[in-house]
């Protein structure tokens, strides 16, 4: 086999593979942290047990900061800024919780040591967070959807992505090849942009996600008309539109974006001035990335 | 008089759509598929085609493809029940001006018309994101509002009570405009019909996260201060700022926070305006313990607004005094601090002012050779 031709054989033979393990069944998922699992589960009850909830995340201090912050966040006007857990578990509400909680351990997912996944990780997880920005803005202005739905189907619309890129990483390892410059970037994509939507339903599953989500993730690549407002709808819109901002994980055809673009403002009854401002300067409003 | 073709298997479709361009004052010619309005085409020339996709015989974009072929570049909206992402990028490709997806409200179709035939500069698509909102709102249903016609307030609120926006139009003075909303759906609404210059809003709106929606706000309104609204008995509002504000207000609201509001937010443009290279001072019309304000104000507009001179290359400007209290020390620092800055700019300043002013100059040596006049126009002449 001459050098020039190896990426495209390994990247065919990776592929071969993880397609095999998911035809198969053979799939090992990444399961939800333990942390965030217990709390998602406790959280499933309307009338949870908010001692019992507190005492999981305590376990998880990072996670615990984030939520005694988020209600400070939320409590402007309402009260000094509180530092126990317990009140801001109440404060905050099980909605937002969930949808913390999620964004959590998602987070997790796009974490890697290998410096090409972290790269590539790093693209998928900037353009999924400004999909699930765009896509709560849109939520926020077209009303009657839930806009924190919304917000979680876009971080996790290409969550497939990192997932099968760790599973990549890991079957090139059993292979004995994980050597820098292991595959090349079209050899990478062409393995995600195939199976990553498999893996992403797999994952929501796994995860217990809403159904809505896990529609979202399933498929992106057509609106839905029977339900035009949606949480896919949006996410679809959103989605389009991060591509037209840069915000890509791939090559991407001009035409195509413009059509999902016309399609989703005239299926969701957007006004195309207001998006356009929504979407300017979006990068801006983009957190610092998972660890960062 | 524009004219528009549509071109549909419906004739309920083509029936509407006649109905409602011609009342918006246009003319419409039908044609029931892709043949028949290539033929049309043949005979008449139209400013705009509506093309359905799916129609017997010939289909809009076996039509598409006919038309652009011939050379034909008349701006085409397709209005269709097909959504699928391959047959529209297939159209985009072919070049469409917009897309509407059946069925439709009228709203969207004027817009997007409108907007193809550039008729209404700025009017992008439907008048609102939400038709419920528009039909609600009499601004909206006149039309989708062009950006140059869009009306600039003063101050938008937004408050879930009412009660918070009329005590504070209450302190407010008539000329300053300012509406008020209860509402996020309200704010976002009123944000894409008109410009505002101060945006407030209430820390605690029920099942609204206000930090979020300062965030929209600020998309519409980019160049809009963002004020937050807290509650003084809650105490500090705590870090606004890092959450994206530019500054915070209480209430309940208090004649004197809010006569610094004011000067924070509107005094700006009032107290120094700059014409070609005249710099003139406004009057002073505040209660008196202001004063101090107003010429801080005023010195630091004069160092800003002979940065903007030096850069638009005049090496001379005229410094019209005429409207500024007679207050002597804070005249002659303004001078000196302003005539200082001139010369590390190479401007020369002329001055425009009262027998008055001109008399406290001339007392202090550092301001007494500085040039003097009467009016504008002799300051202009040098005369």
């Amino acid at each position: 086999m001459g050098s020039a031709d190896m990426p495209k054989k390994l990247a065919s033979e990776l592929e071969r593979i993880v397609l095999d393990r998911i035809a198969n069944n053979r799939l090992v998922l990444p399961a939800m942290p333990t942390v965030p699992q217990r709390c998602l589960d406790i959280l499933r009850d309307p009338d949870f047990n908010v001692r019992k909830l507190v005492k999981e995340l305590e376990a998880e201090p990072v996670l615990s900061l984030l939520v005694v912050r988020a209600a400070n966040a939320a409590s402007y006007g309402r009260g000094t800024a509180s530092q126990a857990l317990d009140q801001a578990v109440v404060r905050i509400g099980a909605r937002q919780l969930k949808t913390l909680i999620t964004e959590y351990a998602v987070n997790e997912l796009f974490e890697s040591s290998n410096r090409q996944l972290k790269d590539a990780n790093r693209k998928v997880w900037e353009h999924s967070v400004v999909v699930a920005l765009l896509a709560r803005d849109i939520a926020a202005l077209i009303g009657n959807i839930e806009p924190d739905g919304c917000y979680l189907a876009g971080l996790l619309h290409d969550i497939g992505k990192p997932v099968l890129g760790a599973m990549i990483l890991e079957v090139d390892r059993k292979l004995g090849r994980a050597t820098p410059g292991w595959i090349d970037l079209p050899g990478w994509t062409q393995i995600i942009e195939t199976s990553h939507r498999k893996i992403g339903v797999a994952v929501a599953s796994e995860w217990k996600l809403p159904d809505a989500i896990t529609a979202a993730i399933r498929d992106c690549s057509d609106y839905d008309g029977s339900d035009r407002t949606s949480i896919g709808n949006v996410v679809r819109l959103a989605n389009a539109l991060a591509k037209r901002e840069g915000y890509t994980t791939g090559p991407i055809d001009a035409a195509d974006v413009e059509a999902m673009i016309m399609v989703g403002m005239s299926m969701l009854g957007g006004d195309n001035s207001v998006v356009d401002r929504l979407v300017h300067n979006i990068g801006s409003r983009l957190p610092a990335g998972p660890g960062g | 008089m524009p004219r528009i073709l549509t071109i549909d298997d419906s004739s309920t479709i083509r029936s509407i759509i006649t109905k409602q361009m011609t009342e918006l004052g246009f003319e419409v010619d039908q044609a029931e598929d892709g043949k028949e309005g290539l033929a049309k085409l043949e005979e008449i020339e139209v400013d705009l085609i509506l093309l359905d996709v799916t129609m017997p015989v010939m289909d809009g974009p076996a039509m598409l493809t006919a038309l652009r072929e011939t050379g034909n570049r008349t701006p085409v909206i397709m209005l269709t029940s097909e959504s699928k992402r391959s047959i529209v990028a297939g159209a985009v490709k072919l070049g469409i001006e917009d897309y509407i997806l059946k069925p439709f409200k009228p709203d969207e179709l004027r817009g997007k018309v409108l907007k193809a035939l550039r008729l209404e500069a700025g009017a992008a698509g439907p008048v609102a994101a939400n038709p419920s909102v528009a039909s609600s709102a009499p601004a909206a249903a006149a039309g989708p509002a062009s950006s140059a016609s869009r009306q600039f307030i003063d101050i938008l609120v937004v408050d879930d009570m009412e009660n918070v926006h009329k005590k504070l139009r209450s302190l407010l003075p008539a000329h300053v405009s300012m509406n008020g909303c209860v509402s996020a759906r309200d704010a976002l609404q009123h944000c894409q019909e008109r410009v505002y210059r101060v945006v407030v809003v209430d820390l605690v709106i029920p099942d609204v996260n206000s930090v979020a929606l300062m965030n929209q706000l600020r998309a519409l309104q980019p160049h809009a201060v963002m004020v937050a609204l807290a509650l003084r008995s809650a105490g500090d509002a705590g870090d606004v700022k890092g959450q994206g504000f530019n500054d915070v207000v209480y209430k309940p609201f208090e004649p004197a926070a809010v006569d610094d509001f004011l000067s924070k937010h509107f005094e700006v443009d009032d107290v120094l305006s700059i014409d070609g290279n005249v710099l003139a001072c406004a009057a002073f019309s505040g209660k008196e313990d202001k004063i101090d304000r107003y010429f801080t104000r005023l010195r630091t507009l004069c160092h800003e607004s002979l940065e903007k001179l030096a850069s638009a290359c005049y090496d001379d400007t005229v410094f019209d005094l005429s409207a500024v209290p007679l207050r002597n020390d804070k005249i002659v620092r303004l001078l000196m601090d302003s005539d200082k800055e001139a010369k590390k700019l190479g401007i020369a300043l002329r001055l425009v002012g009262t027998p008055e002013i001109k008399k406290v100059l001339g007392a202090v040596m550092e301001t007494a050779a500085m040039p003097f006049y009467a009016s504008r126009a002799e300051a202009q002449t040098g005369g």
